[in-house]
């Protein structure tokens, strides 16, 4: 499901009410800033970390990115392998499941002394979180072909990979698609957990390791800026695949979904 | 039509029993004759579409086989029309029409005169480049028709195409399908559970009995005319009476 604002009047109104609230209890009560910060001192603790800040988001979303397309291409490969044959699927699914539902934060201390280089060690642990809805998706679409087209293909003596690219394939694309906009909510998700689990080891830091380290140092307000980039980001990566895949689908499917 | 001596086919006491114990036929037996419209009649349920299934290649007989007149048809010289059109739905018309060609290698220059010829069969001229859900239900059934005439096929076989359809559009693809009847070296086996629609378009009529399905009576239908008129004579009425009799008797305990 793609959720697009018709209107954007009515929630930018909420939000300036929110936040005119916001900052007028934190004024009234007098709540000390590093307990609630007001959006006024959060717009300023961004503005004064702007490069640092943007700097972490630059390299979550990278890790994210990364761990995105590899669950992209990672997912529909595996998905096309397990469509492929039965017994592919009965021996390699139960694995994909089990690295679905094991907690990201229980394996990633492994992974990160497993795996040398700090941004491979995150990306892994994101792909690892986000790889499966693809792999699900994908497997339903590639099963969900119309039976009397299977049978069209079938009596016009269509070869497995016929029919797997000229009917399947173009079946599963909006499957693929509504697994890619879960999966890049969750690559964020990945990213930013295993982050919090791992740290980055210093090189480059995402905005996780930021926001760990404005609360230990009660620097609340550039944690809260952090914290409103990070949902920014997640708003941003969910825009652009939902774009993606209406014009892809768009192309391929015209308006008939 | 005069129907030929020599049936095209002939099932020899076919039966199909489902792997969940249900019989949907029961030793069913009849001719089709060359170049002819047969339609299968019967209630829902009594096999029709499995016989069909069956005579296509796509299911397999429990019991009994088949005898072609000459040689059995080899892949692809059996077009299907389904209920639905069953059209991919991302594809274009032509490129719709244009699918049995491609899984058998044929390139669209190929294809093309073929294509063209089929799609001028069928009065759908100018919609080459529309897609399905840009079509009406009976548009897409056209196309479906197309696609199943395109290839040449020898044999025709149509599993209740119109019956999803409104009656208007029902009564035009009649027509239309007696029409192209004329203009084609094919043979039809219609399968309908409408009494009308099985007299106005057949040589011939199986009248099937309710599960497990058998063929309960051959009926040859010679009417003096098959135009829109007829529908309202005496001679129709007295066709559909006589077939809807064997029906009603199939069906008593």
């Amino acid at each position: 499901m793609t959720i697009r604002l018709k209107d954007p009047l009515p929630p930018t109104l909420i939000g300036m009410v929110l936040l005119l609230a916001w900052e007028g209890a934190v004024r009234l009560f007098e709540i000390p800033h590093y307990v609630l910060p007001g959006p006024v001192l959060v717009a300023k603790a961004l503005w004064q970390n702007a490069p640092l800040l943007f700097n972490s988001l630059w390299v979550t979303l990278e890790i994210t990115l990364v761990a995105l397309i590899a669950a992209a291409l990672g997912g529909a490969a595996l998905a096309f392998v397990m469509s492929r044959a039965r017994w592919l699927e009965r021996s390699l699914l139960p694995y994909a499941i089990v690295a679905q539902v094991t907690p990201i934060v229980a394996i990633a201390p492994l992974i990160i002394i497993w795996v040398d280089s700090a941004f491979a060690a995150l990306v892994l642990c994101a792909w690892i979180v986000a790889f499966f809805p693809v792999l699900a998706n994908t497997m339903t679409g590639l099963k969900s072909a119309d039976p009397n087209l299977k049978d069209l293909f079938r009596l016009y003596g269509a070869s497995r990979w016929q029919t797997q690219t000229w009917l399947e394939t173009p079946t599963a694309l909006p499957y693929f698609f509504a697994g890619l906009r879960i999966s890049g909510g969750l690559a964020l998700i990945g990213a930013v957990v295993a982050e919090f689990v791992a740290g980055t080891g210093g090189a480059a830091t995402g905005l996780a390791f930021r926001i760990l380290e404005a609360g230990y140092r009660l620097q609340i307000p550039k944690l809260f800026a952090a914290l409103l980039l990070l949902s920014l980001a997640g708003v941003l990566i969910y825009a652009t695949l939902s774009i993606l895949s209406s014009w892809a689908l768009q192309r391929w499917h015209g308006n008939d979904l | 039509m005069t129907l030929s001596a020599k049936p095209l086919l002939t099932t020899n006491a076919i039966s199909r029993v489902f792997p969940d114990g249900t019989q949907a036929l029961d030793n069913v037996s009849f001719d089709i004759p060359q170049g002819s419209i047969t339609s299968l009649l019967g209630p829902s349920g009594c096999g029709k579409s499995t016989l069909l299934r069956i005579i296509s290649g796509l299911d397999n007989a429990s019991a009994g086989d088949i005898h072609w007149q000459g040689e059995a048809p080899e892949t692809g010289e059996i077009g299907f029309v389904f209920q639905d059109a069953t059209l991919l739905p991302w594809a274009n018309v032509w490129d719709n029409i244009y699918l049995p060609f491609r899984i058998n290698g044929a390139s669209r220059e190929a294809a093309k005169a073929a294509i063209e010829n089929a799609v001028s069969l069928v009065a759908l001229g100018g919609f080459e480049q529309h897609r399905p859900h840009q079509l009406s239900g009976g548009m897409r059934m056209r196309v479906s028709i197309a696609r199943a005439l395109a290839t040449n096929p020898s044999l025709l076989l149509m599993d209740e195409p119109f019956g999803a359809l409104d009656e208007m559009t029902r009564f035009r693809l009649n027509d239309d399908l007696l029409r192209i009847k004329e203009t084609i070296n094919c043979t039809i086996i219609f399968v309908t559970h409408s009494v009308f629609e099985a007299v106005y378009l057949s040589d011939k009529i199986a009248v099937m009995s309710p599960r497990p399905g058998r063929v309960i009576a051959e009926e040859d239908i010679a009417l003096t005319s098959r135009d829109a008129a007829i529908r309202s004579t005496a001679e129709f009425a007295q066709a559909c009476g006589s077939i809807s009799a064997l029906l009603t008797e199939s069906e008593a305990p």
